[in-house]
């Protein structure tokens, strides 16, 4: 995928088929996040790491698209391709650390799902430098408000009783 | 930095929250916010990976705790789901707090200069904490015949008196604060050489293991005249920073 990109930057112009192998890719990683949610092998703490990086690389997948199919009307040709190729080496890698840990499973080295979280903040931070992360509201969107905020009351008693807001 | 972002999270989905915790922190960043263009405010990559740290901790901690009650994958699914979409908006607060403040590279070389001062001052204070018998110390400065009756009370006293000393005694600082304080003590080398020679550093912390508790803490002293650091919580730094004059 990024060697289609750096033919885009190349040539200056947006390849609306790319948006196909963007779907292709995404199917991948909404596999990788259901593998994640009823993996039972390792700790749900580390299995919630990769599919939070799973879910990111999608919102920022998801972002790419929209881009990509407004490029010619919205004017971003090629400044998607350009901004794609910042965050594609992230996605890819998250995708082959998530892929070698559903290997690993019981074997998994302790390490991976910090490395993991290093790399969404990453992600995270280059996509939204490139626009290619949607907004809190954009990101909170799609999901049931009723069950954030039931998880926000949840976290908050977390927060508090067991005094973590005590680490920093 | 951590209640500021987790704070910050709440306000958007509208969940009220109580704990003093949040609002000790919000008017120091008002301040930093305020006066952004004068470099007030410092963090570093310790400072920053610690609290990213902290919020994953505290979300996959609950994320645990809930998943244990929960068997279908659907009801799963959407657990995992609403945590990550709570912890991502967390992370952009944490950006966003994160835009306001200067980040300061500091060389591990440096960094490591001062380790083993920090970690002698805070190993003789573990020792010190370790030795702490509050029954003694109520032996040697109350009299014989009021300690029986006034026993509870005193003792009840003196916990909250030396509470510094017996957090460090049960919870051993991290490695990672350690840095954290080596990093501030080289960032005030820095400054006093290059800046100003009465530049003064303070350090926001909610952690017993730098702020006082409810009294002067022996932590914080040690600090304070070993390093010159200056340890309190947001809302004291606040404080401190409006009588320097950023209002």
């Amino acid at each position: 995928m990024r060697s289609d990109l750096n033919r885009m930057e190349a040539k200056g112009s947006v390849d609306r088929s790319f948006v196909t192998k963007i779907d292709v890719l995404d199917l991948e990683l909404v596999k990788m996040k259901k593998y994640w949610i009823d993996q039972k092998a390792v700790s749900v703490g580390s299995a919630f790491m990769f599919y939070s990086a799973m879910h990111n690389s999608e919102l920022v997948l998801n972002k790419m698209r929209d881009r990509f199919n407004k490029a010619h009307q919205a004017d971003d040709n090629p400044g998607v391709a350009c901004d794609s190729l910042l965050v594609m080496p992230i996605i890819s890698e998250v995708f082959q650390k998530a892929a070698r840990a559903a290997e690993e499973q019981q074997r998994l080295s302790p390490f991976l799902p910090t490395e993991m979280l290093k790399l969404v903040n990453t992600l995270r931070t280059t996509a939204r430098q490139v626009n290619l992360l949607p907004t809190p509201d954009e990101e909170v969107k799609r999901t049931d408000k009723n069950l954030l905020r039931e998880t926000a009351v949840g976290l908050d008693k977390k927060f508090v009783a067991s005094n973590l807001l005590n680490d920093i | 930095m951590v209640s500021a972002s987790v704070y910050g999270s709440y306000q958007d989905l509208g969940v009220p929250v109580e704990h003093q915790f949040y609002m000790k922190t919000i008017t120091l960043f008002e301040i930093i916010k305020k006066h952004v263009n004068k470099h007030i405010g410092i963090v570093t990559s310790t400072i920053e990976n610690q609290a990213i740290a902290t919020i994953a901790k505290a979300v996959t901690d609950a994320l645990e705790e809930k998943a244990k009650e929960i068997l279908d994958a659907e009801s799963r699914a959407k657990l995992f789901e609403s945590h990550t979409v709570f912890f991502d908006q967390c992370l952009a607060h944490l950006q966003e707090n994160l835009s306001i403040l200067q980040r300061e590279p500091i060389s591990q070389t440096d960094k490591d200069r001062y380790y083993p001062d920090v970690a002698v001052m805070y190993n003789n204070l573990r020792n010190t904490a370790k030795n702490l018998d509050i029954d003694q110390v109520i032996n040697a400065n109350v009299t014989s015949r009021y300690r029986q009756t006034i026993r509870y009370e005193v003792y009840k006293q003196y916990e909250k008196r030396y509470k510094q000393l017996l957090k460090l005694k049960n919870e051993p600082v991290e490695e990672s604060d350690k840095m954290i304080l080596c990093e501030a003590i080289c960032l005030l080398d820095y400054y006093r050489k290059t800046v100003n020679p009465d530049m003064r550093i303070y350090l926001a912390s909610t952690d017993y293991h730098f702020s006082p508790c409810d009294s002067e803490g022996e932590v914080t002293a040690q600090i304070k005249k070993k390093f010159n650091i200056i340890c309190d919580w947001p809302d004291k730094i606040a404080i401190y920073l409006k009588s320097d004059g950023f209002n």
